[in-house]
């Protein structure tokens, strides 16, 4: 008897088969031959990779449902964008981005006015009422008319409507 | 009166311009999403070279898919002994997903059952870039067709890893996806790559209705005073076609998402320096697409 044979039957020994489930199983090799054995085999490996690749809680791995706050640099690129590179005080952007979402989103009395508030919490404000794209479309598109920065060489042309 | 049938989104993840990180986002960014919002995805690898399933896989495991004809090649054509520049067609229907998916990863306790599928790519898929028979390659794009919307039954989110030109295979994406995502890195390539793209899908008149963009940087620079950067997030947010479809979050670059030698799975799952600063900027990359997709939790 092979080692591997001798594997093969400590393993039937140490299952909770009976005789008459063994004799079963005898009949059912017989019958199917060897590579039908093998297939069943093949396919048991594969549903246990299945099984052990499971998505278990964080335990097992990094947290990938934790909440995430939203973006806490949009804010300061919102305000690099306007104030550092722009050059607008607090109220001028405030009022000119106000102004310019009005007309990108029709949202009228939705968007809040700077009043006494800072412009970060001013900002804050704003994200809940419009989404994020929305809002940096409009802050680079109004620092883009007021900085004489560097144009790309290859402007990328306007193909939709 | 039948119930209607739920929206299920299909990306088309695709930048004619080559090397913009298509199969990492494609990846990491679908994996995400599945595990956020527990909605059952399907990852389709379309690209001859396929890299997604290269990233997914071993090599063993991948041969035993391909020698069991798990393959997307199966979805094309059914199996045949036909040449290099010969397709098999007939008139029997696509096989199930459930015949050629492989299971990534599964929530055990939702209902229904939410699972991370792939369907594997396979390099036979080339062919079709050597011929121009058009009545057969119209016969394996309607296969390519009826599987997907066989496919959205069992799924809620489909995302097809596309080669970056102007092919068959691409065509297929296109006229099945819904949503194309487009990955821009701060280059004027791959900026002219999403221009040569819009031109492509709105002069192709096949492609019908016409599919969103969604834009994303990605690989951007973690120096803020990179010039060539700079100048290309403010003509790509301020243009007024693409800027607001462009994603508010962007991913960094990170060595963690380049291909490694001896790690074969989502680089987000490596226990490693920066893995969790990663996760977190593709779970913000994610949540935004899960609105822009409405895939709810």
């Amino acid at each position: 008897m092979t080692s591997s044979t001798g594997r093969a039957l400590l393993l039937l020994a140490a299952s909770d088969l009976s005789p008459a489930d063994l004799r079963t199983f005898a009949r059912w090799i017989e019958r199917s031959g060897p590579y039908q054995l093998l297939d069943a085999i093949d396919r048991l490996r594969h549903t246990a990779d299945d099984t052990q690749r499971a998505v278990r809680p964080s335990a097992a791995g990094p947290d990938y449902g934790a909440p995430i706050a939203k973006s806490a640099g949009l804010t300061a690129r919102i305000e690099q964008l306007l104030l550092g590179e722009a050059g607008l005080t607090r109220t001028q952007a405030a009022d000119l981005l106000r102004s310019e979402l009005r007309q990108e989103t029709g949202l009228f009395d939705d968007i809040p006015v700077l009043g006494k508030i800072s412009f970060r919490d001013w900002v804050e404000r704003v994200t809940e009422r419009i989404p994020e794209s929305v809002l940096l479309h409009v802050v680079t598109r109004l620092r883009n008319k007021l900085v004489h920065s560097e144009k790309p060489d290859w402007p990328l042309r306007k193909t939709q409507d | 009166m039948s119930a209607k049938k739920p929206f299920v989104p299909v990306v088309a993840v695709l930048n004619m311009k080559g090397g913009v990180g298509k199969t990492t986002i494609t990846a990491h960014v679908t994996r995400v999403l599945f595990e956020r919002k527990q909605a059952g995805a399907l990852l389709i690898d379309l690209d001859p070279q396929f890299n997604l399933t290269q990233t997914l896989f071993t090599r063993d495991q991948y041969d035993k898919l391909k020698k069991s004809g798990k393959t997307i090649a199966a979805v094309m054509e059914p199996p045949s002994e036909v040449g290099l520049f010969e397709v098999k067609t007939t008139s029997l229907p696509p096989p199930a997903v459930s015949e050629l998916r492989y299971t990534l990863f599964h929530f055990p306790n939702a209902k229904p059952p939410e699972q991370l599928d792939i369907i594997s790519g396979d390099f036979a898929l080339v062919k079709y870039s050597l011929m121009d028979d058009g009545k057969q390659l119209k016969a394996v794009k309607k296969r390519f067709a009826d599987f997907i919307d066989a496919a959205r039954a069992d799924y809620r989110l489909i995302c097809i890893d596309c080669n970056p030109s102007s092919s068959f295979l691409t065509l297929c994406a296109l006229e099945v996806c819904t949503h194309i995502l487009v990955p821009v890195r701060p280059d004027r390539y791959s900026v002219l790559g999403l221009e040569i793209l819009s031109e492509f899908v709105e002069g192709v008149p096949s492609i019908f209705p016409k599919p969103q963009f969604v834009v994303m940087l990605n690989c951007m620079p973690r120096k803020a005073t990179d010039v060539m950067a700079k100048t290309v997030e403010a003509e790509l947010r301020g243009h007024s076609v693409f800027g607001v479809r462009t994603l508010a979050n962007i991913i960094k670059e990170s060595g963690l998402l380049r291909a490694k030698t001896g790690y074969t799975g989502f680089a987000t799952d490596r226990r490693v320096s920066w893995s969790q600063a990663l996760l977190d900027q593709i779970s913000l990359v994610a949540d935004e697409l899960a609105t822009k997709l409405g895939v709810k939790s």
